[in-house]
């Protein structure tokens, strides 16, 4: 579990401290304030931390994390990352499992990271990140565009994931958080999404008939992806699943619904982070907080990021304070 | 013995007389004098197990037609009804314990919950949550400082209220 992280200098994110974490977490901010670039930080390393001595793997830690930086973030050479007129290096410090893990780069880097340090043993999980867009369609073209054409477009992010949903299903029993949290996504749909074998394409099954993944509804292919994660065991108590917009292509109820199995898979062991807009997504994980008394922590930017706790009540955030603006706009058309 | 009596075009109780506080009516209050906002009246509620919850009741028979200052007149209502009630049980005022109903004064303060609630006559159930977001976040340096639940403030219409047999 990552239990806290500190960042310096890491492109938008000048200086940023998030201790105390929990299972389920939370990131909301405006439009470029750095929460996709804050789960895509934490993603690096939590892959790097679960790719090293794996297997006949012989890279070493920093090997590993130049390349996941460079295809995730997709820049000219790693030293872009750092910020902008920073008058030191760009330094990551996380702690999993209460191990220290950190490194530090300035921006003169193109690919080979000097300082590291790694005190967290070789993990056998995956950690997995969700991206806005549902990747089913785009499968095969985001290998090919990887593997084959070797191309910046799709980042690691998107890649990863692809790889990751091309791992057969597993048989046998599941463990039961994720049977009970596959059962209710797929209730969500009445139907589930799986790959046909003879064509190598994703389709939607609904009772006895078929539909072609283009033809599939994007919240359906979204909700099908975690389905799928936890069907195929990549995912396992020990992931980190990071998620960029869970509200993307979802309708509001689907979306209290998504929150409830995130509640449920977290209580598994699961740690989930969640980058929102959505003031359904942040009520929602609110409500879930104070019903089961769990600590929630919340990283909101408003000029500068601070940290709270969803279980101490809503902190102040431009999310809330836009509905309230459009319910005085509505007010004052309706009865102004 | 029970009470009941119309605030704001709403029938509330009946109430058992000595678990509801009229702390607009109460001479706690008047003697305040002028310049000091305060809410309907409090009540005393069963709340979950064997705990007591005390309902600062704040009734409305309009919508906002100013946000702010509507949302800010709420919050000064049940923040001063909030403070007003526990200076009373803890007897700082002359006379608390003549004036307050028997009730009040047994609570244990210390571990009954508060619960703020503003209701609002014949209010479209669509416009309670952002309404309720915004008092919760006026609201919020009262609830923290005074340790109640997060979710203590709550903005209901007349349906809910019935619901709650709050208003017959």
């Amino acid at each position: 579990m990552l239990n806290s992280v500190e960042l310096d200098n890491f492109g938008p994110l000048q200086h940023l401290r998030w201790g105390k974490l929990s299972n389920i977490n939370l990131i909301i901010g405006a439009n470029s304030s750095g929460k996709t670039f804050l789960l895509k930080a934490l993603y690096c390393s939590m892959r790097t931390l679960e790719e090293y001595q794996r297997g006949n793997d012989q890279r070493t830690a920093a090997e590993i994390l130049a390349d996941k930086l460079y295809w995730t973030f997709q820049a000219d050479k790693i030293g872009d990352l750092v910020t902008k007129n920073a008058d030191s290096p760009l330094a990551c410090k996380i702690k999993v499992d209460s191990r220290e893990f950190r490194y530090s780069f300035g921006r003169d880097t193109t690919k080979s990271i000097t300082s590291l340090e790694n005190h967290v043993p070789p993990r056998t999980s995956n950690s997995i990140f969700l991206p806005p867009k549902e990747v089913l369609s785009l499968q095969n073209i985001i290998l090919k565009s990887r593997d084959v054409d070797k191309e910046f477009g799709f980042d690691d992010t998107y890649y990863d994931l692809a790889k990751a949903l091309r791992t057969a299903p597993t048989r046998g029993k599941n463990h039961a958080h994720f049977a009970k949290a596959r059962e209710s996504l797929e209730d969500m749909f009445d139907g589930k999404v799986e790959l046909d074998s003879k064509t190598n394409r994703w389709q939607f099954k609904k009772g006895n008939q078929k539909f072609p993944i283009g033809a599939t509804a994007e919240g359906v292919k979204k909700i099908a992806i975690l389905d799928t994660l936890l069907g195929n065991r990549y995912l396992s108590k020990e992931s980190v699943v990071f998620i960029d917009e869970p509200e993307s292509a979802l309708h509001p109820v689907a979306i209290s619904r998504l929150i409830d199995i995130i509640v449920s898979l977290a209580d598994s062991g699961i740690q989930f982070f969640i980058a929102s807009h959505s003031y359904f997504v942040v009520k929602a994980l609110y409500l879930a907080a104070q019903k089961h008394q769990m600590s929630v922590p919340v990283l909101s930017f408003v000029e500068r990021w601070s940290a709270d706790d969803l279980i101490a009540g809503m902190p102040d955030n431009p999310i809330i304070d836009e509905s309230i603006r459009l319910y005085e706009e509505e007010v004052e058309l309706a009865l102004g | 013995m029970t009470i009941s009596f119309v605030e704001s075009g709403m029938s509330f109780g009946p109430y058992a007389v000595d678990e509801v506080f009229p702390i607009e009516q109460s001479p706690l209050y008047k003697h305040l004098g002028q310049g000091l906002m305060i809410a309907e009246f409090v009540l005393i509620r069963p709340g979950r197990g064997e705990s007591e919850e005390v309902w600062v009741i704040e009734a409305k028979s309009s919508a906002p037609r100013v946000f702010g200052e509507y949302v800010d007149e709420i919050r000064q209502k049940l923040t001063n009804s909030v403070q007003l009630t526990l200076a009373s049980c803890l007897k700082r005022h002359p006379h608390a314990a003549d004036l307050l109903p028997a009730r009040f004064l047994d609570l244990n303060l210390g571990a009954c919950a508060f619960k703020c609630i503003l209701i609002i006559k014949g209010f479209r159930k669509e416009w309670l949550p952002p309404l309720q977001s915004a008092l919760a976040k006026e609201m919020k340096s009262l609830v923290k400082t005074m340790g109640f639940n997060p979710g203590s403030v709550s903005v209901i219409n007349d349906d809910k209220a019935r619901e709650l047999k709050l208003i017959i």
